[in-house]
C-alpha cells in the first residue's frame, strides 16, 4: 500500500506503523520543544500516537495526518489532565518502586531551552513550531487555530522575552 | 522588536530546533502504540493511585515523631499481606498518612451525568491559577482559558476565580454546562482547594457522582457529607521478591468514607468483578490493581512487572493473597517504618 498527499488521488489507506515509524522522531522534537522535558516529551508523543491509532481509519485518510498529531502534541502539552496524569504515572513508579536512574540528557543549547520554557504556555508552543517544527506563521496559526495576528503577536512577545533572557544571563550568550 | 534582535533570536533559536531534531533522529523508537487505550478512564485511575502516593510521600515528610497517628474513633488502616509468595519479602510500610496533600497538586471533583464507558461526562476540579497562557477569554468579568482535545472530544476549560485557583472543567458533550451555569454553581473553598458545588444548581441532567480520588476522600473526611464515614488514614506496604527489583506490589488500605464515593473511583482500562472477595481488578498496561472492601476499608493491590503484571503475580494468585490480609500490631508496624 502507497500512502499519497496528492489531494486528487484517492485516499488510500496509509500503514500505521509506517506511519509511527517515518514520524515519531520528529513528532518528539516538537514534544520536546513544547515541554522541555524528555521524560514528558516520550509521554505526550506516545499519547498523541495513541490517540491518532483509535482514529487511524479517518485521520490516515487525511491529506497531512501529521499535522494532526502535531497539533494534539501541543494541544495535550498544556493539558492539566496530561500533566496530572504525567505526575501520576511518575509518583506511581516512584512510590511503588526503586526510582529510576534515567536522567534527562540536557539538549543541545540548554540555555536557549530553559529560556523556552520560562515562556507563557501559549508562547512556547508558537516558539516550538516556529524554530523546531519551521512552521511559518501562518501555517502555525492554521495548526492551532488561532488568529494569525495573535500569533505574531506572541511570537514577537517570546523573541522579546527570549531575548531579554539570554543576553542578561551570561550563559546564554553562548551556545553549541 | 527590532529586526536586528528578531534576526538574533531567531538565528539561535533555528540552530536550537536543528539541533533539537538531530539530537531526536538517533533515539531508539519504542513500540508503537497500538492499544485501544481507554485514556480517560486510564487517567482517573492513574492519578487515584497517584494521589494515594502524593498522600503517602506527604506523610513521609511530615509526618510525627511520636503519639498516635490514629485518630480516636477511626478504622486503622494498618494492615498486612497475611501470607507472601514464595521468596517475597515486605520491604516496608507507613501510614496512617493524615497530612493533606502538596497544595499545588489540587483535588479532583467530578460532576457528570453517569461515568459510562468514557468517565464523567463533565468535571470540575480546581487548578493553580492560570497563569501560563496568555490566550484568555473574558467572560462575566473572568479570564477563561480553552482548551479543545480533539482527540478525546473533549474541552477543558479554565475559569479564573482569584489569584491563586482557578476552576478547571472538562466537558463532553454537554452543551447546556455553560460557563455561566458553572460560575453560578461551583466555588473554590480551603487551601489546598476542593470546588464546592450546590446539587441544586447544577444544569439539568447533571447530578453528582462519585469521586475519583478516594485518597483524598480519605484524608479530608470532614469535607464529606453522608455515607459510611469512618475516618481513617491511609496505610501502604511494598513487597517484592528477595533481591529482584523488577516485580513487586503494593498494599493501600484507606477508610471508607462514604461508601459510594470510594467503591466507584476507579476506572481502569478493563476491569472484572472478583466475587471471590466482593472486589474488583483493573488492568493497565504495565500493572494490575485488585479493590475491595472489608471492616470499612478499602483495601487496593496493585502489582507490576517489568514484563507486564502476569510476570509479578496472576489475578488467582493476588485474590489468595487478598483473603488472607491481617492487621499489623503497633510493633510490627513500627518495625516496617523506612
Amino acid at each position: 500500500v502507497i500512502a499519497t498527499n496528492h489531494t486528487d488521488t484517492p485516499a488510500l489507506f496509509v500503514p500505521y506503523e509506517a506511519f509511527y515509524h517515518d514520524h515519531y522522531r520528529r513528532v518528539l522534537a516538537l514534544a520536546y520543544g513544547v515541554t522541555g522535558s524528555w521524560g514528558d516529551a516520550e509521554d505526550l508523543t506516545q499519547d498523541a500516537f495513541a490517540a491518532a491509532f483509535r482514529k487511524w481509519r479517518d485521520i490516515s485518510a487525511y491529506e497531512d495526518p501529521v499535522a494532526w498529531v502535531k497539533r494534539c502534541v501541543v494541544n495535550r502539552s498544556v493539558s492539566r489532565w496530561r500533566r496530572l496524569a504525567a505526575e501520576a504515572r511518575t509518583l506511581t513508579r516512584a512510590g511503588a518502586r526503586t526510582r529510576s536512574n534515567y536522567q534527562d540528557p540536557d539538549p543541545p543549547d540548554p540555555d536557549f531551552w530553559r529560556a523556552v520554557h520560562t515562556l507563557p504556555a501559549a508562547q512556547r508552543q508558537v516558539i516550538a513550531l516556529f524554530y523546531v517544527e519551521d512552521m511559518d506563521t501562518e501555517t502555525i496559526a492554521s495548526l492551532l487555530d488561532r488568529p494569525l495576528g495573535t500569533v505574531k503577536s506572541q511570537l514577537g512577545r517570546a523573541r522579546g522575552a527570549l531575548h531579554e533572557q539570554l543576553t542578561s544571563d551570561p550563559k546564554g550568550t553562548s551556545h553549541e | 522588536m527590532n529586526d536586528q534582535i528578531s534576526f538574533l533570536v531567531d538565528e539561535r533559536g533555528r540552530a536550537a530546533g536543528d539541533q533539537l531534531r538531530a539530537r531526536t533522529a538517533v533515539r531508539v523508537i519504542p513500540e508503537a502504540p497500538m492499544r485501544d487505550d481507554r485514556g480517560w478512564r486510564t487517567l482517573l485511575v492513574v492519578a487515584s493511585l497517584a494521589l494515594v502516593l502524593v498522600g503517602g510521600l506527604a506523610y513521609v515528610t511530615s509526618r510525627p515523631t511520636g503519639g498516635s497517628d490514629v485518630a480516636d474513633g477511626a478504622v486503622d488502616p494498618r494492615w498486612l499481606l497475611g501470607e507472601l509468595p514464595d521468596g517475597w519479602v515486605v520491604q516496608g510500610a507507613f501510614g496512617p498518612v493524615t497530612a493533606p496533600p502538596t497544595a499545588g497538586f489540587g483535588a479532583i471533583d467530578l460532576y457528570g451525568g453517569a461515568p459510562g464507558v468514557d468517565g464523567p461526562a463533565f468535571a470540575l476540579f480546581p487548578v493553580d491559577a492560570i497563569n501560563e497562557s496568555d490566550s484568555f477569554e473574558t467572560v462575566a468579568g473572568r479570564a477563561v482559558l480553552r482548551e479543545p482535545d480533539q482527540a478525546l472530544g473533549v474541552t477543558e476549560t479554565y475559569i479564573a476565580v482569584d489569584d491563586t485557583y482557578s476552576i478547571g472543567m472538562r466537558s463532553k458533550g454537554l452543551e447546556n454546562a455553560s460557563i455561566d451555569r458553572v460560575l453560578a454553581a461551583a466555588r473554590v473553598e480551603g487551601r489546598p482547594a476542593r470546588v464546592v458545588v450546590d446539587p441544586a444548581t447544577l444544569p439539568a441532567g447533571v447530578a453528582i457522582v462519585p469521586n475519583g480520588d478516594s485518597a483524598f476522600a480519605a484524608m479530608r473526611p470532614v469535607d464529606l457529607v453522608g455515607g459510611d464515614v469512618a475516618p481513617a488514614g491511609m496505610a501502604l506496604s511494598g513487597y517484592a521478591p528477595e533481591g529482584d527489583g523488577s516485580v513487586g506490589a503494593t498494599l493501600a488500605v484507606t477508610g471508607v468514607v462514604g461508601r459510594i464515593e470510594v467503591a466507584a473511583g476507579l476506572y481502569g482500562t478493563s476491569s472484572t468483578s472478583v466475587p471471590q472477595i466482593g472486589g474488583t481488578v483493573y488492568e493497565f498496561e504495565d500493572s494490575r490493581v485488585l479493590v475491595w472492601e472489608r471492616d470499612r476499608l478499602q483495601f487496593s493491590l496493585q502489582v507490576w512487572g517489568e514484563d507486564g503484571p502476569d510476570g509479578s503475580l496472576t489475578v488467582d494468585e493476588m485474590v489468595a493473597l487478598a483473603g488472607k490480609v491481617r492487621p499489623a500490631s503497633a510493633e510490627e508496624w513500627a518495625q516496617l517504618q523506612p
